[in-house]
């Protein structure tokens, strides 16, 4: 039985009325679409480093990386290593983010009309949008199973759960854009890291750092610490994970709207060096309660019954109940408060995120780039109103067959393949063409197979039994949206002159 | 062999835990500065006129 009290739903309320009453508050510093994407172009560094801890650092992050601990042990800490020794190489060389910074675009794909021509940008806004909605699918129901297992809630309130998160968030993210979203971030990013850093010391206090050891080396093995020797794991993971790494910091929209938010390049240099540590942690600690959910049900089994192989996604219900039983209350109610705050923090950063790429990258640009400024701002809002009640919707419908990391770094590498492809050659390579960038973009599609419900159906079309590890499909898609992207600009060479204004952006992208 | 990587993992579990508490305390005051900052220059944009068409 969990240990949430009234005392515990008293913080979370007042959390969550706190965070409601930030978006009314906001709305009075909105006045145009720079204001509402990037809060004006005015963050500074130590700002700057909460909000992109607070996104990056959601509750879905907690709930895959915990499900990662509790299925892999501590060889699943490569993930957090990997992100976080990337994200700092990124930070220092300034690899991608500072170009894209000095450019001054809001979204990627305002860079790919920059350097490709208008027709790349709409092509990949449309998937950048297609591939970022389907990653936030699982958000909800992520973040639902969170609350009814900590609070110890019925199993059957979970959609009236979601509903209730996913009404809370819309609001004040259609009313208050980025600048309510910068201000609940650094309160999320207060609450959430003393929270996970307090969690962490206090689950190491009463398990014991060895009875945690052992009781990995009993359950799993080696594989238990090894990520190469790792069944659930092995080198080909590795090097995807290590590749999620950069995509996480340098490519990833969320991200990189971080970086174009900044005021200067020496803040942006700044940001991604200091965040490198949220990006290691974000994934190293949720891992670990992870772990030590899976060696505190060895010994007390008939509270997950569920099994301790996390199969059919109850690993994701594995840490939520492991805390709902150890922390004493008060100590409950502030984490789960902190857990919600990481939750909406991720969900208004992307519902904005996308919501405005297919508004300043799809529909602005069909029609012309006539749209007021009024008219972008409005019909940003009913999109992210729209995003949201298919999210709604989505969460309710689809059967995740896999880990939850794996569904989205494969929803995410529709897009980022093609995008990693497109932004290293457009930044770094001056013969990259228009139609290389096409190519990769197109064939960075395919990465959709790697979705278990997608090689179902191409089974049963083709007749023939498929079974691909979703790294597998990731690096493959990868090398091949490259490929295409090198064959296609060296045999069709941007023939006839660049746009007015391309060939400015063009040097300056280049050199 | 598994002592080795438990030994690894431990120091890297607990150096970041570290360096993360730090971090949090610089970037929660620096951070509160830089939200003044952001505030009082936003309500000097609002007072200096009505909504822009700046892109």
């Amino acid at each position: 039985m969990s240990q949430f009290a009234t005392l515990d739903w008293a913080i979370v309320i007042l959390y969550l009325l706190g965070s409601a009453a930030i978006g009314i508050w906001s709305r009075r510093y909105v006045k145009n679409m720079s204001d509402f994407v990037v809060a004006g172009r005015s963050l500074k560094s130590h700002l700057g480093i909460a909000t992109m801890i607070g996104t990056e650092l959601g509750l879905v992050t907690v709930m895959f990386a915990a499900q990662k601990g509790f299925t892999g042990g501590f060889a699943a800490f490569h993930i957090a290593l990997s992100a976080g020794v990337v994200c700092l190489v990124v930070g220092w060389s300034g690899f991608i983010v500072v170009p894209l910074r000095r450019m001054g675009v809001m979204t990627i794909p305002e860079f790919y009309e920059r350097r490709f021509g208008r027709g790349v940008r709409i092509l990949g806004g449309l998937i950048l949008a297609l591939s970022g909605i389907l990653n936030m699918g699982m958000f909800l129901k992520a973040g639902s199973i969170f609350v009814v297992e900590v609070t110890g809630l019925e199993g059957t309130t979970i959609k009236w759960v979601m509903t209730a998160l996913l009404g809370l968030v819309l609001f004040y993210t259609i009313l208050g854009g980025m600048f309510s979203i910068v201000l609940t971030d650094y309160v999320q990013f207060v609450v959430l890291s003393f929270g996970l850093i307090v969690t962490t010391l206090f689950a190491i206090q009463e398990l014991g750092w060895q009875n945690i050891v052992n009781g990995v080396e009993k359950l799993k093995g080696a594989g238990g610490f090894d990520p190469i020797a790792s069944e659930a794991f092995g080198l080909d993971y590795v090097i995807w994970m290590i590749f999620l790494g950069l995509v996480s910091c340098a490519i990833w929209q969320t991200a990189v709207m971080r970086a174009c938010s900044a005021r200067s390049v020496e803040d942006v240099k700044r940001i991604y060096a200091w965040s490198s540590i949220g990006f290691l942690v974000r994934f190293l600690v949720p891992n670990f309660l992870g772990l030590c959910a899976l060696v505190y049900f060895a010994d007390h089994a008939e509270l997950f019954p569920e099994g301790l192989e996390g199969e059919g996604g109850s690993g994701l219900q594995a840490m939520p109940r492991f805390l709902g039983h150890l922390l004493p209350s008060g100590l409950l109610g502030l984490v789960a408060a902190g857990m919600l705050a990481a939750f909406m923090s991720t969900h208004d950063s992307y519902l904005l995120c996308w919501s405005s790429v297919l508004t300043q990258d799809v529909i602005a640009p069909l029609g012309g780039d006539r749209m007021s400024n009024r008219s972008r701002l409005n019909l940003t809002r009913l999109l992210i109103f729209a995003i949201g009640i298919f999210l709604l919707i989505w969460s309710l419908w689809y059967e995740l067959r896999q880990d939850l990391w794996d569904y989205m770094a494969i929803t995410g590498a529709i897009y980022f393949t093609g995008a990693f492809a497109l932004l290293v050659a457009g930044l770094y390579w001056k013969k990259a063409s228009r139609v290389g960038a096409y190519l990769a973009l197109v064939v960075g599609l395919s990465a959709v197979l790697g979705l278990k419900p997608i090689q179902e159906i191409a089974q049963k079309i083709l007749g023939v039994e498929i079974e691909w590890d979703s790294e597998i499909i990731g690096i493959s898609t990868v090398a091949a949206s490259s490929l295409v992207m090198v064959l296609g600009s060296l045999a069709f060479p941007d023939r006839r002159g660049p746009e007015p204004g391309d060939e400015t952006a063009r040097r300056e992208v280049t050199t | 062999m598994i002592e080795s990587w438990a030994t690894f993992w431990g120091w890297t579990l607990g150096a970041s835990l570290v360096i993360f508490a730090v971090i949090s305390v610089v970037v929660t005051i620096g951070g509160f500065r830089d939200i003044r900052a952001l505030l009082a220059k936003a309500s000097d944009n609002e007072e200096d006129g009505p909504e822009g068409d700046e892109e």
